[in-house]
């Protein structure tokens, strides 16, 4: 396949991707996605937002570009716009902190860590109720303690063992060399065991 | 609760969750992904050769574009030369006929 492109490449023809064939992607990617913006910003609908920019800048920017490029180029482009909400939240807040300081101390009820716990009204549930109840705690205890871990050690954490790509893979999604992918990921276990451990679960 | 769990499962328990995702989001990737490939339509039309190699409709015209911007340029370049050639042949001529007819302006001399 490789050999195909290069030799395409060579005679000054690029294979194109089809519309079709960006669309199969981000079918494939989007729920995945989803989820990564959910985990790092905890608001549905930032993540939404995060998502749909992600795509419209693959789309718009890199539509063309062949289908094997694509993961990595959403990769890119994904952790790119989730930075750039943090920055934008980041200024946000600081003229927030600014305006409340002259303003009356009416704390409102701000984010609650507890909210993500809580579980989606969703059909598709396994079969036996005490077995969706012990899957749907399960995975509330894995999404708080992965939405705790620090921005880069979740994405090398999620791109390794969650969308499976090799660490050479994920060095170029993040825009790192393999030796940070390495340092994250095993941070990223390490904390997220210990997460774990308190919850009375061994990751092995 | 299960008490071990391997990277492989947590990878499974990710995925569980990422297809129990509500009715409301779904839909709203679903419209995001729409709108995505929209975009992709209008910024290049492509199509398939018998090779089955895509190219991109917009590229070429983009690249016809250029080629034409530069036509012009280089054509305006071309007749700014031109000009400039013939206004001072026109005004060497001049000065030829003067100093050939004795009435040449006194501020030649002053020089």
């Amino acid at each position: 396949m490789n050999l195909l492109v290069s030799a395409a490449d060579h005679l000054g023809a690029t294979k194109l991707s089809t519309p079709q064939q960006l669309s199969e992607f981000l079918a494939q990617v989007e729920r995945r996605a989803y989820k990564q913006a959910q985990f790092a910003v905890r608001d549905d609908h930032a993540a939404l937002d995060i998502v749909q920019d992600a795509m419209m800048k693959l789309a718009e920017s890199y539509g063309e570009r062949p289908p094997e490029e694509f993961p990595m180029l959403f990769q890119r482009i994904l952790q790119n716009t989730i930075r750039d909400y943090y920055r934008r939240q980041k200024v946000r807040s600081f003229w927030t902190t600014l305006m409340s300081s002259f303003s009356p101390q009416h704390e409102s009820d701000d984010f609650d860590p507890l909210d993500t716990l809580q579980d989606k009204d969703n059909a598709s549930q396994p079969d036996r109720p005490d077995d969706a109840l012990l899957q749907s705690q399960l995975i509330a205890v894995i999404e708080e303690a992965l939405s705790k871990l620090p921005l880069r050690q979740r994405e090398a954490f999620l791109l390794r063992y969650w969308h499976e790509m090799d660490t050479a893979e994920t060095a170029a999604a993040m825009g790192c060399s393999e030796g940070s992918v390495k340092t994250h990921c095993s941070r990223a276990t390490h904390a997220l065991s210990a997460m774990l451990k308190e919850k009375g679960i061994d990751l092995s | 609760m299960k008490s071990k769990i391997t990277l492989k499962e947590i990878a499974q328990l990710l995925d569980r969750s990422a297809n129990q995702l509500n009715a409301g989001s779904a839909n709203a990737l679903h419209s995001a992904r729409q709108l995505a490939l929209q975009r992709q339509q209008a910024s290049t039309a492509t199509w398939v050769d018998r090779h089955g190699l895509l190219h991109a409709h917009g590229t070429q015209q983009h690249r016809l574009l250029n080629w034409l911007i530069a036509v012009i340029v280089a054509s305006l370049l071309l007749g700014n030369i031109v000009y400039l050639y013939h206004t001072s042949e026109h005004s060497h001529g001049d000065i030829d006929i003067a100093i050939l007819t004795d009435d040449m302006p006194i501020d030649v001399y002053v020089d």
